[in-house]
């Protein structure tokens, strides 16, 4: 019924509510929303992205889940960690050789934004403060990341501690 | 109507006594203000304030002093102290003789309204706390007292079941006299001829049918007592220690956080929020675990995760590819979890340093680190605060807790080793 239509949001709105864009301002969300290649989705056990392959994109997670493995050989797959709606997935594309160091697997089925790494790459160069919001964002995610790695190696479960 | 609650300021400036008067003029409060120690101390005398600011510097009676004999005849009073002369050695000092909080001069009106609001919040659950523990007292005698808090009382085992590979649970039937226990109470028990240990109950407060205990094998008594099974015998003595705040957490959301282990001695608060459902607020389980075979209790998890009216998420820390479910420390459950950091309450259990990282991601969402509740359980060993093994700077865990505040517990969890 016309006038009752409710149009499905743009990737560009898609990317303003997800936390990494929050505090962004509106010409930074353009240049990035610029950058977005497409919004995806997973079905469940889907591969998003094998250890060893180009990283070429970063995906911000809407919804679902995500796990992170590393196949052990003859230890099967280990989930290393699992990230969900309002994360973001994959930073090895801001680095040389932009390759990836896990495999990444829908858990159940997930929507991601998927952005281009190297359009990302080429607008933080040109446009420093635009480069400096990125990555500030990804440290601030490592940062986090590494401090919760640091305490699953301490294993604190693992004896009386 | 409730009485309106006393803020008693000492200093002997009172230009700094009006600045007082002034900022909390129309706030709701009785203000009382006294300008010297022992002036002060009459004042406190007469009208039991629930609050006192005082200043250290002042001729006469010293505030370090006033702090000290405050604290001796009202334990439960909230003290704050305040100086021009700030140092990182006489906040420390001012700690370790009881006060709440430290607060340098000159202060802004805002810092001070802060403060006086987390005072009186502190000294709300200094009072529901001290309620609680009589309430627990009240229904729960130490068995077989006529031989005296030392005195184990034998205690058939029920039943016994494994939990995961180190850690069993034993139903014991409840001695003679049992009249209950609060959640976040922990019973002495004895394994003839081994030793005693430290074990919190892990059942249901309701259950009056049997006394549940998770016990780990870390050690000699643990082992043995582990390696009972129905019809064998322990020692009990009990119930001790501090129960979870249950009473002021009515009308809040409730955050609990369990570690490994740490959620048998979160389980029985589990049952009375469940039980007492509509005076809660938003109700979160999180629990940590290393992995998934060393889940405590994953039957009731299931069960609990099917109610409708609670957030129950698990993660473990690690985990191959068949499981479904979170991978990740407990604490990255913390920033997406959903609660009115306002108002909340929260419950942790866990090892040390589990509880050090979650408390600091519940503050760092907004949570008053006095409403972060965690239980320390170090090193137990008589139950009654008479033997000092468990002595933290100037509490007994056993006899004070086990349940803290995180605003107290933070400097104890600093003491390395006791």
């Amino acid at each position: 019924m016309p006038g009752l239509d409710k149009q499905a949001p743009t990737p560009a709105e898609l990317l303003a509510a997800h936390p990494f864009a929050v505090g962004m301002e509106e010409a930074q969300l353009r240049r990035v929303a610029d950058c977005i290649k497409e919004v995806a989705e997973f079905p469940a056990d889907q591969v998003i992205f094998r250890s060893g392959g180009v990283a070429r994109s970063l995906y911000l997670i809407r919804r679902g889940d995500v796990a992170l493995e590393v196949v052990a050989p003859g230890g099967g797959t280990r989930i290393v960690s699992t990230l969900h709606g309002g994360d973001a997935l994959g930073w090895s594309w801001m680095f040389p050789p932009y390759r990836w160091a896990f495999d990444a697997r829908a858990v159940v089925p997930t929507e991601a934004i998927v952005i281009s790494g190297e359009s990302l790459r080429e607008c933080a160069t040109t446009d420093h403060e635009l480069g400096y919001q990125v990555v500030w964002r990804v440290a601030r995610e490592m940062a986090d990341r590494l401090q919760a790695t640091r305490l699953q190696l301490l294993d604190v479960y693992g004896a009386q501690r | 109507m409730q009485p309106r609650q006393k803020i008693l300021v000492i200093d002997d400036e009172e230009v700094v006594l009006d600045s007082c008067l002034a900022i909390l003029d129309g706030a709701g409060y009785e203000m009382l203000t006294a300008t010297s120690g022992e002036e002060g101390l009459r004042v406190a005398a007469e009208a039991s304030p629930d609050l006192v600011f005082v200043d250290v510097k002042m001729p006469g009676l010293p505030g370090l002093e006033v702090l000290e004999r405050l604290r001796v005849a009202d334990p439960s009073i909230v003290v704050v102290v305040i100086t021009g002369y700030a140092t990182v050695s006489l906040a420390v000092e001012a700690m370790k003789r009881g006060a709440f909080d430290f607060l340098p001069k000159p202060f802004t009106p805002d810092e001070f309204r802060e403060m006086s609001r987390r005072g009186l919040e502190r000294r709300a659950e200094v009072l529901e706390q001290a309620r609680e523990r009589a309430v627990a007292e009240a229904a729960g005698p130490v068995p077989g007292a006529g031989a005296g808090p030392m005195a184990p009382v034998p205690c058939r085992v029920l039943g016994r079941w494994e939990e995961t590979h180190d850690t069993v649970t034993l139903a014991l039937e409840p001695p003679s006299g049992w009249r209950g226990f609060r959640p976040g109470q922990f019973n002495m028990v004895y394994a003839f001829g081994v030793g005693e240990s430290a074990i919190s109950i892990s059942g249901d407060p309701a259950d009056s049918g049997r006394l549940l205990h998770t016990i780990r094998r870390v050690g000699k008594v643990t082992e043995a007592l582990a390696a009972l099974d129905r019809g064998g015998v322990v020692g009990l003595r009990g119930p001790f220690g501090t129960p979870w705040p249950l009473g002021y957490a009515a009308g809040r959301d409730v955050v609990v956080v369990a570690g490994g282990i740490g959620l048998a001695p979160l389980r029985p608060v589990v049952h009375e929020l469940f039980e007492n459902r509509d005076s809660y607020g938003r109700v979160l389980i999180l629990i940590g675990a290393r992995t998934s075979d060393d889940l405590l209790y994953p039957e009731q998890i299931q069960e609990w995760r099917g109610r409708f009216d609670v957030d129950l998420q698990v993660t473990l820390d690690t985990a191959t590819g068949g499981w479904r479910g979170r991978v990740g420390v407990v604490t990255t459950l913390i920033p997406h979890a959903e609660f009115d950091a306002d108002q909340a309450v929260a419950m942790v259990v866990g090892p040390e340093i589990m509880m050090r990282f979650t408390a600091a991601g519940l503050v760092d969402r907004g949570m008053s680190p006095s409403r972060v509740y965690v239980s320390l359980e170090r090193n137990m060993k008589c139950g009654i605060g008479l033997c000092g093994h468990c002595q933290v700077g100037s509490k007994f865990v056993c006899r004070d807790g086990a349940v803290f505040g995180y605003d107290e517990a933070e400097a104890l969890i600093q003491v390395r080793e006791v």
